[in-house]
């Protein structure tokens, strides 16, 4: 097969090229040692910009420090929540504005990736559109338990679990309500 | 707030039909909750016309795409017009300047021909290196290569660095790519290292990560034709075919540089390029474009 040609004329060695990836000491545990981080950066987090006419690579920092979760390296053996019921003790105390902004912004809930709003250019279509949701009359315990943990109710859901992920605080999940409240 | 655990069948997280080496890997994670999205069925041998949308009439023959479909907003994800978005200026794009870039560097590094047999050209022939012999087990570095990474390999031969998804290491890639435009992509899943790859790839690819608890198949397979934040999702077959690629925003972008971006765009903790991970993923998306031709230098939004 091809392979064997392909290194009879190499003549490689293994041992001249470090692909392993050293272990990274790092303050979340079960981080995998392969993970893009940058001590330097705030977040850590960071993603790889080819620079023009350059044989590197710069790092860049995301926007979310993202190493609390399950990541797809062989080296991450940690889990995930399972799905999680909660009861809503109401009422709703949260500040609309705010709400708005994490119902919009990308590092946050980023809702509308998803989900059809008026007043945003660019939304998604792979959930349900939520543009009158007040209209509709769900009670705040549904709307709760969906923001909380959708998976509750609809197995293997696409709409990620908020709450049980930690993914946004009880009060920012508040907060959201307040601006759901407003959709009609 | 009180909680209380609902009783999962969390057996069905791994219902997967375990097999090859990372049944190792998944025995270890066995007690930890996870959760995969539903597995399409690939088979063992897969072949772009296998895919799962019943698309690939619109986009098996890339010369004769509708342009009226792909202009239009609902049905232009049908045309999986994957290696050109509009307004489809083929004529001169970044990708061009990559490409002459990188038969420069190219030039400059194969002095005496040293470059190009370390890559696996025979007699300096690079014709269908990329649609052929890549990604593959190498035998003699004991792991899946890519391109890229015989690239950087290759290069640290003759103490050059040329990182993977570098600018330069990318322009190479291009240049070397081009010897396969219009071969049909062959990576042989069937056995040995690569089937285990594959394996192992279509799992990854279907594991749920990150804060978003999203696996790349909550986007590529079952979502196909829905929009994410305006921009419509496709199918995953036909995916490797045109890489790396230009994206008119700035960047020339490899093939595992967009996996990093799926992933921060999804929520989840990219990795090092080269990660086991990552090249397994690779191995699998390009077993779902076995038999779809090579298309580069390329253009993306
Ligand atoms: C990745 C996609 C995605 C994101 C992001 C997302 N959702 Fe959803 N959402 C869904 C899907 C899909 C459903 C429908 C449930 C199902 O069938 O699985 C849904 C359902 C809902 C519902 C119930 C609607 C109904 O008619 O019953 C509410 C409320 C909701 N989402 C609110 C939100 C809020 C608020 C956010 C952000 C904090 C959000 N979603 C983010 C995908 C998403
Ligand atoms: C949150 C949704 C989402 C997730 C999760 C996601 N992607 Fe993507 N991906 C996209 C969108 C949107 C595009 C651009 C539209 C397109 O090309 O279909 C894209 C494009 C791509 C492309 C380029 C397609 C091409 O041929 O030019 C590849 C390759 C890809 N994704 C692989 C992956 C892999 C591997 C993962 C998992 C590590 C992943 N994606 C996870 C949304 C996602």
């Amino acid at each position: 097969m091809m392979r064997s040609a392909l290194f009879l004329a190499g003549g490689l060695t293994m041992l001249a090229v470090p692909f392993a990836v050293a272990d990274t000491p790092d303050s979340i545990s079960g981080l995998p040692g392969n993970a893009l981080i940058d001590e330097g950066f705030d977040v850590k987090t960071a993603w790889p910009y080819p620079t023009e006419n350059a044989g590197t690579y710069e790092l860049r920092e995301h926007g979310r420090d993202l190493r609390q979760w399950l990541t797809l390296s062989y080296d991450d053996h940690r889990g995930v929540p399972e799905p999680t019921e909660v009861e809503f003790e109401g009422p709703v105390d949260g500040d609309a504005e705010r709400g708005e902004e994490i119902f919009k912004t990308t590092a946050e809930g980023n809702c509308v990736a998803c989900h059809h709003v008026e007043g945003v250019a660019q939304t998604g279509s792979v959930g349900p559109s939520l543009a009158d949701y007040a209209a509709r009359g769900l009670p705040d315990e549904y709307t709760y338990q969906m923001l909380y943990d959708a998976r509750v109710f609809f197995e293997g859901t696409l709409m990620p679990p908020f709450g049980a992920f930690k993914n946004l605080t009880e009060q920012e999940i508040h907060h959201v309500m307040a601006f759901m409240a407003t959709l009609k | 707030m009180k909680q209380k655990q609902i009783a999962t069948a969390s057996a069905a997280v791994l219902t997967l039909a375990l097999s090859g080496a990372w049944i190792v890997q998944a025995i270890a994670d066995e007690t930890v909750y996870r959760e995969y999205q539903p597995m399409l069925d690939y088979g063992d041998d897969p072949h772009v016309s296998d895919d799962h949308t019943g698309t690939y009439t619109y986009w098996k023959d890339r010369g004769a795409v509708d342009p009226d479909m792909v202009s239009s907003e609902s049905e232009q994800w049908k045309t999986n017009w994957k290696f050109m978005d509009p307004p489809f200026d083929q004529s001169f794009h970044g990708g061009h300047l990559a490409e002459d870039r990188g038969a420069d560097l190219f030039a400059g590094l194969n002095g005496n021909g040293d470059f190009a047999a370390c890559l696996g050209a025979e007699d300096g022939d690079l014709t269908g290196l990329r649609a052929n012999h890549y990604p593959q087990f190498n035998e003699e570095l004991d792991r899946i290569m890519n391109l890229e990474m015989m690239i950087e390999h290759c290069a640290a031969e003759q103490g050059k660095t040329l990182k993977h998804g570098s600018y330069d290491n990318s322009a190479i890639s291009v240049y070397v790519t081009t010897y396969s435009n219009d071969m049909p992509i062959r990576i042989d899943v069937s056995e040995g290292e690569l089937k285990e790859a594959y394996e192992r790839g279509q799992e990854r690819f279907h594991l749920r990560t990150g804060r978003m608890n999203m696996a790349c198949a909550s986007c590529h397979t079952t979502t196909a034709g829905e929009r994410l934040r305006g921009q419509a999702l496709t199918t995953h077959y036909g995916d490797a075919s045109h890489w790396p690629t230009y994206r008119t925003k700035d960047e020339l972008q490899s093939l595992q540089v967009r996996f990093t971006e799926c992933n921060r765009n999804s929520g989840t903790q990219p990795l090092e390029l080269g990660a086991d991970a990552y090249n397994d993923i690779e191995v699998f998306l390009n077993a779902l474009s076995n038999g779809y031709e090579v298309a580069v230098p390329s253009a993306r939004d």
